[in-house]
């Protein structure tokens, strides 16, 4: 008995290091196979970073403006340490942008822009002129894009069948091989124009057997709420900071067009028949811009409430052009074009077969004035779309309609 | 019986029954026994804060040798000898504005009407079916063979604030003066669009069910021909739709990707079945791209000067459709390109 207890002993010792020898050979057989592996993908480039991403900013612009072999005109040096000061015009970025809008990062603010050619979000700081990128996450082709308060953003894109797709996304916390998380998604091709502020939700047009419908969600699209819906007209859509919803007619020169603020179930009327309508509602009150295109010639009014009559301002632009700024006081800063952009401006302008040279005027709604306040040089010839002005009111930043660059410039020097 | 027309967006009820009265401007009393005068209002469907002109005509009496006072709300807004027309700025909406007039002649022939004004809105909304590229902001005009959707917004408010529901207003659509249709609660309406250069006057007449209520809103709505225009289709940033070509653009790319953008035609898609394009570089055609045929890439080889780019467009589906569209693109070894060379300049191709 005690013989039999003397052979299991040693044939499980036997079998215990059999074991161990045979799972050391294969840790060292496995390891080589790794290295090989590792070898074989250095040989290949594998761990050699994207090339056409390498650059400070990683913009498209950088990347590929060397090869044109002339310099950015008006673009700001990107400053080794953060004590060099932007220039008080700034390109911020020369290549075409899908659409910028301010953040407001603790103390400081940013202009937030998102690319074109790729979907990848940038942050600018207005003032130290230095660019970072914020994601990498690809959405080719954005042809509009908007900025949301609390990180969110808006894409909306083509592919190449032609097919429109509506990015509802939101950065992340975290940090990834050194860019944010961008997730989101898409809302589907029926949104036809979309906006969002400060709040954390959407509104959006959507069209669908023939109607059109007015729909105020989550970012995601959740807890769709619809606000009215139509079977006539054709809106652009805005979305104020204080949460009121514009609709207005789209416009064409000299055709009379209508705006109103949406309700649940009903529009209220902001400005009836006016050709060639403009719109833009000032933020923390009832005034409006109101621009009129003829087919003639452009004009600008101020109402300053709801019941008070329009008046007319001294220059010729659209409210297109055109953003309030920040507070209860009734200042705007309006684009004007230095010529006469001449008949059919606005169906022309929006075609992209004319464009303008614009000087910067400061509107004095109370008084009724419009002084100019910056002339844009040779060099920086502007056909201004999409201003806007941060909280603090002391920046304005634009798009170059002529080729969608993406502007900065202080107010005050 | 009390007889009444309809004028001014408001709803004018006149009675007109003779007295006599011993003084040269009538007071507000009236006995119902005065002479009926016709009050008509311009404009005849007001809004609103809107100043609004009266005048009478009467065959019972003869105005010029009367002596007249016109009322609103019971206070002389205007009096004088032969004082046949007068104005008045309507209250906001939700407001009712009573108007008297009273004639009285030398003899003492006394003449009156009297109305109601109660301000309405409506506005006319309407789009059309025509082609416009994606995120066009601008209006989609009425091209060939166009389709017309239209929406009615009538804003009837009652004194108590409250709104004449949809279901309670009868709409009357007008195309010319040619009613196409008259439904109750249903405020909108799709029609066939004018005919090519040609303008249609699209009305719209809203009544409450109660009759208390009417306004009134058109649209004049002109086709015109669809037209198309060129963009460069960029490897990188798709089709450049805020940067039309326009006349002779010159380019220092040895390749061009060129999209048209027929505005207006009556399509869904450019590149839909039963288009055809028909394109031309320097004469020769040129073959597009199967799937989007409204695409073509002009590959210069080497070549330097000018490529003339002609395309004609047809529908089998809408004989009206023809548009023509010529441009040059000039491909050049150096100098200042201004089209497909650098997206990042301003590139002005004007």
């Amino acid at each position: 008995m005690k013989d039999h207890d003397t052979i299991f002993r040693y044939i499980g010792i036997t079998a215990i290091v059999l074991l161990l020898f045979g799972l050391a050979g294969w840790y060292f057989f496995i390891s080589g196979r790794t290295a090989d592996l590792e070898g074989a993908a250095q040989a290949r480039g594998f761990d050699i970073g994207i090339p056409s991403f390498s650059g400070s900013r990683g913009s498209t612009a950088e990347n590929i403006a060397v090869g044109f072999g002339t310099p950015l005109t008006g673009e700001a040096a990107v400053p080794a340490s953060g004590t060099k000061r932007a220039p008080r015009l700034w390109r911020v970025n020369s290549s075409p942008v899908a659409g910028a809008g301010f953040v407001s990062s603790g103390s400081t603010t940013i202009l937030r822009f998102i690319e074109r050619s790729t979907g990848h979000i940038f942050d600018a700081d207005p003032e130290t002129g230095t660019v970072v990128r914020r994601t990498n996450k690809l959405i080719p082709r954005v042809y509009e894009a908007m900025v949301g308060n609390g990180d969110s953003v808006i894409e909306r894109s083509l592919d190449d069948k032609g097919v429109l797709s509506t990015f509802s996304g939101t950065l992340g916390t975290t940090t990834v091989d050194g860019f944010v998380p961008l997730t989101g998604v898409d809302l589907g091709s029926e949104v036809r124009d979309i906006a969002i502020s400060g709040v954390p939700d959407a509104v959006f047009l959507a069209s669908r057997s023939g109607m059109t419908f007015l729909i105020r969600s989550m970012l995601g699209g959740e807890k769709p709420k619809e606000i009215i819906s139509l079977a006539g007209g054709d809106f652009n859509l805005a979305l104020v900071h204080d949460g009121r919803m514009i609709l207005t007619e789209r416009a064409a020169s000299g055709i009379p067009s209508n705006s109103y603020e949406a309700q649940s179930g009903t529009l209220v009327p902001l400005a009836r028949n006016v050709p060639g309508l403009t719109l833009l509602a000032h933020a923390s009150s009832s005034a409006v811009l109101i621009g009129s295109d003829d087919g003639q010639s452009l004009s600008l009014s101020l109402r300053s409430s709801k019941d008070a009559s329009a008046v007319s301002l001294p220059i010729r632009t659209t409210a297109d052009k055109c953003a309030w700024a920040p507070g209860t006081s009734l200042t705007a800063y309006c684009a004007v074009p230095q010529e006469s952009p001449g008949p059919g401006f606005l169906t022309n302008w929006y075609r992209g077969t004319v464009h303008t040279t614009d000087s910067w005027f400061e509107v004095d709604g109370a008084a009724g004035t419009a002084t100019a306040f910056f002339s844009m040089d040779a060099e920086s010839i502007t056909d201004v779309e999409h201003p806007s002005v941060d909280d603090t009111g002391n920046y304005l930043a634009f798009m170059n309609a002529r080729d969608k660059s993406l502007w900065i410039l202080r107010i005050t020097e | 019986m009390m007889p009444f027309i309809r004028a001014s967006g408001l709803f004018i009820a006149i009675s007109a029954l003779m007295a006599s009265a011993p003084f040269a401007y009538a007071q507000l009393s009236l006995t119902g026994l005065e002479r009926q005068l016709d009050l008509a209002t311009s404009p005849q469907y007001p809004a609103g804060g809107e100043t609004v002109d009266l005048s009478i005509t009467s065959f019972a009496i003869d105005l010029n040798r009367s002596a007249v006072t016109w009322y609103a709300d019971g206070k002389v807004i205007a009096q004088g000898d032969g004082l046949v027309q007068a104005s008045v700025k309507t209250g906001a909406l939700g407001s009712v504005t009573s108007i008297t007039v009273v004639a009285e002649e030398e003899d003492g022939l006394i003449g009156s009407a009297q109305a109601t004004i109660r301000p309405t809105e409506v506005d006319l909304l309407w789009n059309t079916g025509s082609y416009v590229p994606p995120f066009f902001k601008g209006r989609a005009l009425a091209g060939t063979d166009s389709t017309i959707h239209a929406q009615a917004l009538a804003r009837f408010k009652r004194a108590n604030g409250t709104f004449v529901p949809e279901k309670d207003i009868i709409y009357s659509w007008y195309k010319g003066p040619t009613q196409i249709a008259a439904v109750r609660g249903k405020s909108s309406a799709t029609f066939a669009g004018p005919a090519l250069f040609g303008t249609d006057v699209i009305s719209i007449i809203a009544t409450s069910a109660d009759g208390a209520y009417k306004g009134r809103a058109e649209a004049h709505i002109t086709a015109v021909d669809p037209s198309v225009e060129l963009y460069e289709n960029h490897p990188l940033f798709g089709v450049l739709y805020h940067r039309a070509l326009v006349g002779s653009v010159a380019t220092l790319e040895n390749e061009q990707k060129v999209t048209a953008v027929p505005y207006f035609a009556h399509i869904k898609s450019p590149s839909e079945n039963g288009l055809s394009y028909e394109w031309e570089v320097n004469g020769r055609g040129v073959a597009p791209d199967p799937e989007h045929p409204e695409t073509i890439t002009i590959a210069a080889n080497g070549y330097t000067g000018p490529a003339r780019i002609r395309l004609t467009l047809a529908s089998a589906k809408d004989f009206l459709l023809h548009a023509i569209g010529s441009w040059e693109l000039v491909f050049s070894e150096s100098g200042a390109g201004a089209f497909g060379t650098n997206p990042f300049g301003s590139g002005s191709n004007r």
